[in-house]
């Protein structure tokens, strides 16, 4: 078994949404940043690997396990963050410890305690009085404190100041040091994903826009810049949206190397990822960034 | 399963002592009166309610979702809150009757035996109102239910009223104790019934 989880040909359609024909794949040892404007389908699909919703169609294996069929196997081995903690106010982390020590047959206290320790939450304090960022800090602590092989975060850094969502994104790139165990971490901040990810999976309006790693990604893609007359003579086969500017005119393109030779003269450079997602989703709805 | 009950009654633990501080309160209007039976009820109905405050909070939080995606079982979701409905009005109506036996049976003019069947009886109404409830908020939510719950409580009173007004004769005391006597089958067929329709609706649901 290489691949820690095995999404195939999934889709689950709701009114007015459909998430259509989804397939990829996390190798061991790899954090995959599931990316997408609010409403593409992140938390859905998320949803159907945790066997939330029911699918319509396809396959889900985690660590070789039906997700289905072998749910309970498959959730002991992995540790869940989700946008919301779970837990009611009037707990305090000593009763959370408390609870999940009777879930998980893995459950690590001394682990749990040394993670509160690292985030700096007392032990008696009421949910209640936490920060955003206490909550999400307090939801990885239990995340992680059963020795999961798989973390699945659903928009985990949203809502946090940029030195919390630094050392979120440090711990993850702990977790995965063994290169045994892996990382799905679904957010809108394409910047947390620049930063630590290996690979990406793009979904756009309930379709798979790519799955690949993020090399790959930051290699190809680039924006082409060029002026209003230039920008005629480009192919349109080349370009996934552009937009105008006072300058002239910037341009998505999908080969950045093929786009140095083909077009040269004209400024190629990289594309950041949230480039890449703003020019697809604005794209779809004309062209037009 | 353990971890859910755990979670549930840590959950509640505030919930539980307001209520106790309650049961005081109705011992003590009950000791006035010279009624242990008003004790008991009481406090049984209270305690009932008990369960659908846990199932408020667990909707406040997500708390179904977050469960359900640790090794946990939906069945073992359903099973719990049974378990914690049930072991709320047992408590609640041992906790009753003893004290109400203890402080009031003295000084009132019950005898220990219609105690004892005041508190079979409320028992029953409070395990088939759970019957009733459970099913209903993994149907329609705990809003919802709140509003079919008064229902639940007052539709019967309603109807016995009516049927009293309209000169239909009520049942006697020995048919009424002899319904309860053949209670306990038809009273663990409605849980049974209620409990399979409550795990048919959740594992049909999404979270």
């Amino acid at each position: 078994m290489n691949d820690i989880l095995q999404v195939e040909n999934v889709s689950k359609a709701y009114e007015g949404f459909t998430l259509k024909d989804i397939s990829f794949a996390i190798p061991k040892g790899c954090i995959m940043g599931l990316i997408g404007e609010n409403g593409a389908g992140k938390t859905t699909m998320i949803k159907l690997i945790l066997n939330l919703i029911k699918r319509d169609a396809g396959n889900i294996h985690v660590f070789d396990l039906d997700n289905v069929e072998q749910e309970t196997e498959v959730k002991r081995r992995i540790g869940v963050v989700l946008d919301e903690l779970g837990f009611s106010d009037e707990l305090n982390a000593a009763n959370v410890s408390t609870i999940m020590k009777n879930i998980h047959r893995s459950w690590s206290g001394a682990v749990f305690t040394d993670y509160l320790k690292k985030f700096n939450i007392q032990q008696k304090k009421k949910i209640k009085d936490y920060s955003k960022g206490m909550k999400t800090k307090l939801s990885i602590a239990v995340a992680l404190s059963h020795n999961p092989d798989f973390l699945i975060l659903d928009e985990p850094t949203s809502g946090l100041d940029p030195v919390i969502r630094s050392e979120i994104l440090d711990l993850l790139l702990d977790f995965i040091q063994d290169e045994e165990k892996s990382v799905l971490f679904s957010t809108h901040i394409t910047s947390d994903l620049e930063k630590i990810a290996d690979y990406i999976t793009f979904i756009h309006d309930g379709e798979l826009v790519f799955s690949r790693d993020k090399e790959s990604v930051q290699d190809d893609y680039g924006i082409l810049k060029c002026t209003m007359e230039e920008f005629g003579t480009i192919d349109r086969d080349d370009i996934i949206g552009y937009r105008e500017n006072r300058f002239g005119c910037e341009a998505l393109i999908t080969n950045r190397q093929e786009a140095d030779i083909k077009y040269k003269g004209l400024a190629v450079d990289p594309a950041s990822l949230e480039e890449i997602m703003l020019y697809y989703v604005k794209a779809k709805e004309g062209g037009r960034v | 399963m353990k971890g859910l009950m755990i979670k549930d009654f840590l959950t509640l633990k505030k919930s539980i002592a307001t209520m106790l501080l309650m049961n005081a309160f109705f011992l003590a209007f009950a000791y006035a009166g010279g009624d242990p039976s008003y004790a008991v009820s009481m406090t049984a109905i209270m305690f009932s309610m008990l369960t659908l405050t846990s199932m408020s909070y667990d909707q406040m939080t997500k708390w179904d979702r977050y469960a359900l995606s640790m090794p946990v079982s939906r069945k073992e979701v359903v099973i719990s809150k049974y378990l914690l409905a049930i072991l709320l009005s047992t408590a609640s109506v041992l906790l009753s009757f003893t004290a109400s036996f203890l402080l009031i049976l003295p000084k009132s003019d019950m005898s220990a035996q219609e105690l004892m069947l005041v508190a079979y009886s409320v028992f029953i109404i409070s395990l088939v109102y759970i019957s009733i409830v459970l099913p209903s908020i993994y149907k329609f939510g705990v809003e919802r239910t709140r509003i079919i719950s008064i229902g639940v409580l007052a539709l019967p009173m309603v109807f016995i009223l009516l049927l009293s007004k309209s000169g239909v004769q009520m049942p006697g005391e020995e048919q009424l104790l002899f319904a309860l006597k053949c209670s306990p089958l038809p009273v663990l067929l409605i849980v049974g019934c209620s409990f399979f329709t409550s795990l048919r609706i959740y594992n049909n649901a999404e979270f």
